[in-house]
């Protein structure tokens, strides 16, 4: 049974959290502190969220007791990563996903946070939304989407593939109009969670995957993955969102990963489409992972066919 | 599967007068030059060798489309004449293959499979499907780069008896240059059990499939190049939550050449938090003997390890001590495995 957390209200308190690597200055801290209140809730910061430990925000015990905190108290409404990095995966086996099944919150961020969203709806059911990390927020138009996303029972905006010059261009290789639940992932963060117990269930979905700064073949090396487990042939379609700097590091003769990712999708018939208006950065629009939507892959068009947060 | 449950089919013994089979599963030779090396080496082994069709095609990065690479694969390993198939590079692209890959007619055709990084992609599925002894070792092109690399893989492929002790590779260079302690001691123990590993981005890409590797009762060696300890430790940590350590014998991390902070040239999360402290972190606490730094891998000086052999590692505050306790091969080919 699919669990909505409630829409956000005026004056509700949202936690900043920092379960992966810390933000990379004090000013972005302050930022995010102000960002959250300015859209009229009640920003209550991790205390470790400046820690370091090696490439993480403090201990695992440190970035722990911030995040089971945030997610345990019933006075925190929602739970928003500051920064990715790396460091989610160590705290999996501990969140606390039963108390978050009878208390559900609004979690969301992206990167390596994708790990903690993948794993909360796996093990509590709960729907977590894919939106960018608070240091990615850095325009109006943004501000304000996320903050109709966090405070609306209303279907969120439509992704649709816009292109600066072109009207209703969209790269789709394989045609075709899916309905399904939607899981959006981080590619790397998906395949991390592969064999374990945090791994989603991808059959009948629509798979939205991003990733950033990967090179081409190894972003092919993760989709071989879904691939030869079997579990890719069973998504009713993909739609890729944007990949922030991947490409072939100067190498001509490599293929794109449109290319790598668009032979093996049309091979396996499955709908695709690329350059959806969703990945980590600030133009990336919220997506609910767990509820249901349409993809058109020919017109590369995203729609909620239900709402992601409950009214009460 | 209990390790003395599990039986496994060894392939007979590379002898002098043998063929090969020289095949390009993952990407092409860096350039086709440097194959007449391997030659020239094939020969003064005394084996002779055919060379897959599709050798230096392309396809990306790959050596050709996947078609290609799985009809030299084989065609090259139902080949009577053929006693080991060696690739000759690893690169991308073996676990593509993997669905279409026949275990049945590798299972009927038992033989020598040797390489190492994408070559693992093959090593591990093929163990696991069909009990086969598979040998993670330098891929052809690789076999001669230095002495202690060329030992021991003649002792694995062309020797019937246990590689035995496993001894770290001797400094004939320069006084001054520095190399990091082969051997390090994450967590102290003695484990015996049979062997199985490769490179941990290949292990990693296996995870969730039907090719998943089992740890249980098995000695696991890991090896990985160019990963920052941040994406050693995102895959460990996969292995970690899948339980997959846990049931391990022994842990041996390989060298890891370039596995250091700032090493990848990718994504630098740190540089101040090296691959052995977040080793001793991961792993520090696991009741059975883990290892750091043997030459496995993406190192010049690298060992052939027998993937379904019974091995002994044990690590104390005095030392490592890893030895290879039964033959990978055997003097007859052995029959048709029902």
């Amino acid at each position: 049974m699919l669990i909505k957390p409630r829409a956000l209200k005026s004056k509700d308190r949202v936690a900043i959290v920092a379960p992966a690597s810390r933000p990379a200055r004090p000013s972005i801290v302050a930022r995010a502190r102000r960002i959250v209140h300015e859209m009229g809730f009640e920003p209550v910061l991790g205390r470790h969220l400046m820690s370091t430990h090696g490439y993480m925000a403090g201990s695992d015990d440190e970035r722990f007791s911030d995040l089971s905190q945030a997610l345990s108290d019933p006075s925190i409404h929602a739970v928003w990563a500051i920064s990715g990095g790396f460091g989610s995966l160590h705290l999996l086996d501990r969140l606390p996903y039963e108390s978050l099944r009878q208390n559900p919150k609004i979690i969301l961020g992206a990167d390596d946070i994708s790990h903690i969203l993948l794993a909360v709806y796996k093990k509590a059911g709960l729907v977590t939304l894919h939106a960018p990390n608070l240091d990615r927020i850095d325009n109006k138009e943004i501000f304000d989407r996320l903050k109709k996303a966090l405070t609306s029972t209303d279907h969120l905006h439509d992704l649709v593939h816009r292109d600066k010059f072109l009207d209703d261009f969209c790269y789709g290789p394989v045609d075709g109009f899916c309905k399904g639940k939607i899981v959006a992932a981080n590619l790397t963060a998906l395949v991390s969670l592969y064999g374990t117990p945090y791994e989603p269930d991808i059959a009948g979905s629509i798979l939205l995957l991003e990733d950033r700064a990967e090179r081409n073949d190894i972003l092919d090396r993760w989709l071989t993955t879904l691939y030869i487990s079997g579990k890719l042939a069973h998504v009713a379609a993909v739609g890729f969102g944007t990949f922030e700097n991947c490409d072939s590091r100067g190498a001509f003769n490599m293929l794109s990963f449109e290319e790598l990712a668009s032979d093996r999708l049309s091979s396996m018939k499955i709908p695709c489409c690329f350059d959806l208006p969703f990945a980590q950065s600030a133009e990336s629009f919220v997506v609910p992972i767990g509820i249901t939507g349409t993809l058109d892959t020919a017109k590369g068009k995203l729609s909620f066919t239900e709402s992601a947060l409950s009214k009460d | 599967m209990t390790p003395t449950a599990f039986e496994p089919v060894k392939p007979r013994v590379l002898k002098k007068g043998d063929t090969v089979a020289i095949i390009t599963p993952s990407s092409p030779a860096f350039e086709p030059g440097t194959l007449k090396y391997s030659l020239d080496w094939l020969h003064r082994l005394g084996l002779k060798y055919k060379l897959g069709r599709h050798t230096f095609e392309s396809y990306s990065s790959y050596a050709g489309s996947d078609q290609a690479r799985l009809e030299d694969f084989h065609s090259l390993w139902a080949d009577p004449e053929i006693t080991a198939v060696l690739p000759l590079r690893g690169g991308a692209g073996a676990p593509r293959l993997l669905p279409k890959i026949d275990f049945d007619l590798i299972a009927r055709h038992p033989k020598i499979l040797c390489g190492f990084s994408d070559i693992t992609g093959l090593l591990i599925p093929i163990h696991q499907k069909t009990g086969l002894v598979t040998f993670h070792g330098p891929t052809l092109g690789l076999m001669y780069e230095n002495a202690y690399t060329h030992n021991y893989y003649l002792k694995a492929l062309m020797s019937t008896s246990p590689i035995g002790l496993v001894g770290d590779p001797v400094d004939e260079g320069d006084a001054w240059g520095f190399d990091y302690p082969p051997r390090i001691v994450i967590a102290p123990g003695k484990g015996r059990g049979r062997l199985i590993g490769g490179c941990l981005t290949l292990i990693r890409g296996l995870m969730g499939t039907p090719y998943e590797i089992d740890c249980r009762d098995r000695i696991v060696f890991i090896e990985d190049v160019d990963e920052e300890p941040h994406a050693m430790d995102r895959m460990l940590s996969q292995l970690v939550l899948a339980g997959k350590l846990d049931q391990a014998q022994g842990i041996i991390i390989g060298d890891c050449n370039g596995c250091r902070p700032g090493g990848s040239k990718r994504n630098v999360l740190s540089l101040n938090y090296s691959l052995e402290t977040m080793l001793r972190e991961r792993l520090g606490h696991l009741d059975i003997p883990v290892v750091f730094g043997l030459k496995i891998g993406h190192t010049i000086d690298k060992l052939t390890l027998p993937l379904g052999v019974m091995a002994l590692l044990e690590a104390t505050a005095s030392g490592v001590k890893f030895k290879i306790e039964e033959a990978a091969c055997v003097d007859k080919a052995p029959g048709t495995k029902k």
